[in-house]
């Protein structure tokens, strides 16, 4: 088993070191030369969305409370529509008609205002090492867990191997590794869905396979074949698992970042494809093979521990070598691709703001130093989490989603959008969200607050105030083009 | 009770994501083969 988890990492240490050597400027560093076709770009787009708690924390879900499991999930394929039909092909129109490489420089060059850029930036760092901690420590408990190694070792051992591929080879390197990675979590779900499904009835899937295993669910408990598994799925958490799923493809730009990459904007048409398949295989694969084991294994007291619990107990020694690289890949797909956005925001809109003579003397070494801050700092945070870094995971992913939202929105849809509303919006999304998870969610949660103060501070902003003839229409006229 | 579920659930379980994902793809697939 530890023979194929060494085999991987070093697979991918390789991917990073071959890799360095195409990087000769910015562009190729973190875009990675804007020329991957559709299988590269589904393929980072899905792993980067789909993080390790879809390998371990949603098919617990539904080991514990069933049929409300798949809620996080099924609404995936819209979410891609979205991405690529809706708001794809603009993005990569105005990345390309401004020749901008990150998301905050798209911001300055459509609101021309430097402010905009800078506030995305400190968003974008503040947010995203949030995720990252909070994946980083994902990453070394589940590595503990299945590697059976202490806490700080598995950490390091994962952080090391993202670290060098990310530093060596930039997007190019996380590209090659998510496509990697993406194939490994199908063929891991995949022969996880087999074995158990041998176990559990003597054969695999079968078109009474859905009504044998609700059968078998029924006898355990029938409450989880209704739509609220017994409990209450709050209206709430249904609002936001649709708002995430829609706005996957605008609002995190680690996720836009990839739209950005593509050859041209054709690219979108096939990746939505590659991506809906993506997700149906891991959803339809993984939590029926968590609910099937209330057939074959006794009680697990912890969901998330139902996974490993199947692999060792169904799966050949081998085979659970790879199923658990495919865990890890799920994990370290979101890792590297979250870091390099974060390290961009830090050398390309700060650096390259605070220092341009320094920065544009080596530009390619300055970013790498930015990715090996962006490993490091985090690492040193998860290691020994200070009581601070809970509090700003908690309001990290509405913070990113509430500050980009509506900026990226005016971007390629709302003409009349001006500077002025970009910024009463994304002030919105930097004070309003955290400062509401200190005051400990009130009345609603600060995520909801945040989408409705965003959008109003938005609209109110730029109705005040004109925007500048001179860059919306020329880009406008690129939409048109589409 | 529809492969031993309820309707509702059966209904919002399975064929609601089943029908975006077919969807999805059909389009994706015209979309890809278009000329524009």
């Amino acid at each position: 088993m530890w023979g194929i988890v060494a085999v991987y990492f070093i697979t991918l240490i390789v991917v990073g070191i071959l890799t360095s050597r195409l990087v000769k400027n910015s562009g190729q560093y973190y875009l990675g030369g804007k020329q991957f076709g559709p299988v590269f770009t589904a393929f980072r787009f899905a792993s980067t969305f789909e993080s390790g708690a879809m390998m371990v924390g949603t098919p617990g879900m539904a080991y514990a409370s069933g049929m409300p499991a798949f809620l996080q999930g099924f609404l995936s394929p819209l979410g891609y529509f979205f991405a690529f039909r809706v708001f794809g092909q603009r993005l990569k129109v105005a990345c390309d008609h401004f020749n901008t490489i990150t998301v905050p420089q798209l911001l300055e060059k459509r609101y021309d205002s430097r402010t905009v850029r800078v506030l995305g930036s400190i968003a974008i760092l503040i947010g995203l090492i949030g995720s990252v901690t909070a994946q980083l420590k994902a990453m070394g408990e589940v590595f503990a867990m299945l590697l059976n190694i202490p806490y700080m070792y598995a950490v390091l051992i994962g952080v090391l191997v993202v670290g060098i591929y990310s530093i060596c080879g930039g997007y190019l390197a996380t590209a090659w590794a998510n496509f990697i990675q993406g194939v490994i979590m199908l063929v891991g779900a995949i022969v996880l869905f087999s074995y158990t499904s041998m176990a559990a009835f003597g054969k695999v899937g079968g078109f009474d396979f859905p009504a044998r295993l609700n059968a078998e669910i029924a006898k355990v408990n029938p409450d989880m074949l209704t739509i609220t598994g017994g409990g209450q799925v709050p209206v709430l958490l249904i609002i936001v698992f649709i708002f995430i799923a829609l706005t996957v493809g605008l609002a995190m730009p680690q996720q836009v970042v990839t739209l950005f990459s593509m050859r041209d904007v054709r690219v979108a048409r096939i990746s939505l494809v590659i991506c809906s398949f993506f997700s149906v295989i891991l959803l339809w694969s993984l939590l029926p093979s968590a609910m099937m084991a209330h057939i074959i294994l006794p009680a697990v007291d912890n969901p998330d521990r139902v996974i490993p619990a199947l692999v060792s107990s169904v799966l050949p020694v081998w085979l659970g070598g790879i199923f658990i690289a495919a865990i890890l890949s799920a994990i370290m797909s979101t890792v590297g691709s979250i870091i390099l956005v974060a390290a961009s925001a830090l050398s390309q809109d700060i650096f390259s703001i605070v220092a341009p003579q320094v920065y544009e003397k080596h530009p390619v070494l300055y970013d790498r130093i930015a990715v090996a801050l962006m490993v490091i700092i985090p690492l040193l945070v998860a290691l020994k989490p200070p009581a601070i870094i809970f509090w700003i995971i908690l309001f990290s992913f509405g913070m990113i989603v509430v500050t980009f939202l509506m900026p990226m929105f005016g971007t390629i849809f709302w003409k009349r959008a001006t500077k002025h509303g970009a910024i009463a919006g994304m002030l919105v999304g930097m004070i309003l969200v955290p400062l509401w998870a200190i005051l400990g969610d009130p009345v609603i949660p600060g995520l909801l607050l945040g989408l409705i103060a965003g959008p109003l501070a938005f609209i109110i902003g730029s109705l005040v105030t004109q925007p500048p003839k001179e860059i919306v229409e020329p880009l406008w006229e690129a939409y048109s083009q589409i | 009770m529809v492969w031993n579920m309820p309707t509702s659930s059966f209904l919002f379980y399975y064929v609601l994501p089943w029908t975006s994902f077919l969807f999805v793809v059909i389009y994706g697939i015209f979309w890809a083969m278009s000329k524009r």
